[in-house]
């Protein structure tokens, strides 16, 4: 459970994101560096486990850049954080990628991490706020059944449609769309600090 | 989704939560986001409220990749890229599509989504009306500038047909200079040959009345019998021809041949004399029609005298 004080400096750390996305709208390229520079780590990580190589990842981690440049004026911090918006363009652009490539018949699998696991890890100690926030979605996901565990991460990680999911899991779609919402509603719940920004 | 087709929700159940939260993932068939968004279009805060929640988890859920270290070129890459839309924002900002972050954007932001297109406009209406002028205005300067170009070319093209027409009189002259000097080379090696000769003979010729500035000397090889006469005259007219005579003692004028001048009235010949004829008094050259004359009609052009 995060202090009171990493919960402020947390808020600090959010304020000071908003207001480099407030530069990158009027165009200031250096705040978009700085932008980067915070959260490349944690954008990479993520397009890197959703397209599973790391050609494909640094194409798609260039176009989310390029999207944040292009809409930063879009951002509206009512709906939620940068962080949590730069998380929504970098899985919305992974996932287009994958099944355009799934659809050409040229993807690797994309829970196939032999290319990605040749990257570097971020350095864990650079961001212990951030990492708070990892380490209780992590926990949350682990939280979850094994079968809800099971649809969430395919549901987040590969791009398939519910019916796609009920048919690689061997499952009737209502199991999996119910299995869905409960797991939903669970880390609603386990996830609260960061939704209501508490941390 | 069949469900939240018409109604607007008083709260939340569990139909509702499993749409917004299969919304939220993205995992619903086209046709069943579509059905959504027309159920949120039509103004269900239930609805949009379990959404925005739902999303906010899938956005946290990013969190639970394992951080990963990007290769440092694409920091240089993106600056360069970014550079490169910095010089056609403009554009680029008008054309990005509007609310492709949000799933719900076009259904709760539809009046910031009409705002936002109030600044787009001025690059849109850069696209009607600046930029075809623009290219107006561009082909008419490339026009401009290949029309200079060719006026150029042009000029230059005349430039060198006149240094060439100069360069050809000028070779003409050159051409012609040389012919003289040779002829001229030629007729003193001719001169001096029969000054060579022993027992030669010069008869000066002067002009006359028709021709005073005329002059000539008739080199007269005794041993050979032949005469070299070189005279400068005036040029013949169209039509006629200069005629050399032998003025015997007993005044008979015998025709040595004509003299063919020049432009400049120069003219030499080398002409074999009839044997038998002997000593001349005189010699003559008359102004003769084409072809020349049995006997000289006058005047006498030039005439030197033997002896």
């Amino acid at each position: 459970v995060a202090s009171l004080k990493d919960s402020a400096d947390l808020q600090v750390r959010d304020q000071q994101w908003e207001a480099l996305i407030a530069s990158v709208a009027s165009g200031d390229q250096v705040a978009l560096a700085r932008l980067y520079d915070v959260s490349s780590r944690l954008v990479y990580g993520l397009v890197l486990r959703i397209v599973g190589n790391a050609a494909s990842a640094e194409e798609v981690l260039l176009d989310v850049y390029t999207q944040v440049w292009r809409q930063a004026a879009r951002y509206d911090s009512k709906r939620g954080s940068v962080l949590a918006w730069l998380m929504t363009i970098a899985r919305s652009r992974a996932i287009d990628r994958l099944r355009s490539c799934r659809q050409e018949g040229q993807c690797e699998s994309p829970l196939d991490l032999a290319s990605a696991e040749q990257s570097e890890l971020a350095s864990p100690e650079e961001n212990s706020l951030l990492s708070e926030r990892q380490r209780l979605v992590r926990s949350a996901i682990a939280a979850l059944s094994p079968e809800q565990r099971e649809v969430i991460e395919l549901a987040y990680y590969s791009g398939l449609s519910h019916s796609e999911i009920a048919a690689k899991l061997g499952q009737p779609l209502g199991t999996v769309k119910t299995r869905t919402r409960l797991a939903m509603i669970k880390l609603r719940q386990m996830l609260a600090p960061i939704i209501e920004g508490k941390l | 989704v069949r469900e939240v087709g018409e109604l607007k929700h008083e709260k939340p159940n569990e139909q509702i939560q499993e749409t917004a939260a299969l919304y939220a993932l993205g995992v619903l068939t086209q046709h069943e986001s579509q059905a959504f968004e027309a159920h949120l279009l039509e103004g269900c805060s239930v609805c949009e409220q379990e959404l925005k929640r739902f999303e906010e988890i899938v956005a946290a859920l990013g969190l639970g990749a394992e951080p990963r270290l990007p290769p440092a070129y694409l920091r240089d890459l993106l600056i360069a890229r970014i550079q490169r839309e910095s010089r056609l924002s403009v554009t680029h900002r008008a054309k990005s599509a509007i609310g492709d972050i949000y799933p719900t954007d076009s259904q709760s932001q539809a009046g910031a989504a009409q705002i936002e297109q109030l600044p787009a406009a001025e690059p849109r209406s850069f696209f009607k009306t600046l930029l075809p002028w623009a290219l107006a205005a561009s082909i008419a300067i490339v026009a401009l500038i290949l029309f200079a170009q060719w006026r150029r070319a042009e000029q230059n093209i005349s430039d060198q047909r006149r240094l060439v027409a100069e360069l050809r009189a000028e070779t003409d002259q050159l051409r012609l200079r040389l012919d003289r000097q040779e002829n001229r080379s030629r007729e003193l090696e001719q001169i001096n040959a029969v000054l060579s000769t022993p027992g030669y003979r010069v008869i000066p010729l002067r002009g006359l009345q028709p021709a005073p500035g005329a002059s000539g000397r008739v080199y007269w090889d005794t041993q050979r019998n032949r005469w070299l006469v070189v005279v400068d005259l005036p040029p013949a007219p169209p039509g006629k021809v200069y005629q050399l005579w032998f003025i015997a003692p007993d005044d008979r004028k015998i025709s040595m041949g004509l003299l063919k001048t020049d432009d400049t009235g120069h003219a030499t010949a080398s002409v074999e004399m009839p044997p038998g004829l002997g000593q001349p008094a005189a010699t003559a050259i008359t102004l003769e029609p084409e072809g020349g004359s049995a006997q000289p009609t006058l005047p006498i052009y030039a005439m030197g005298r033997a002896g």
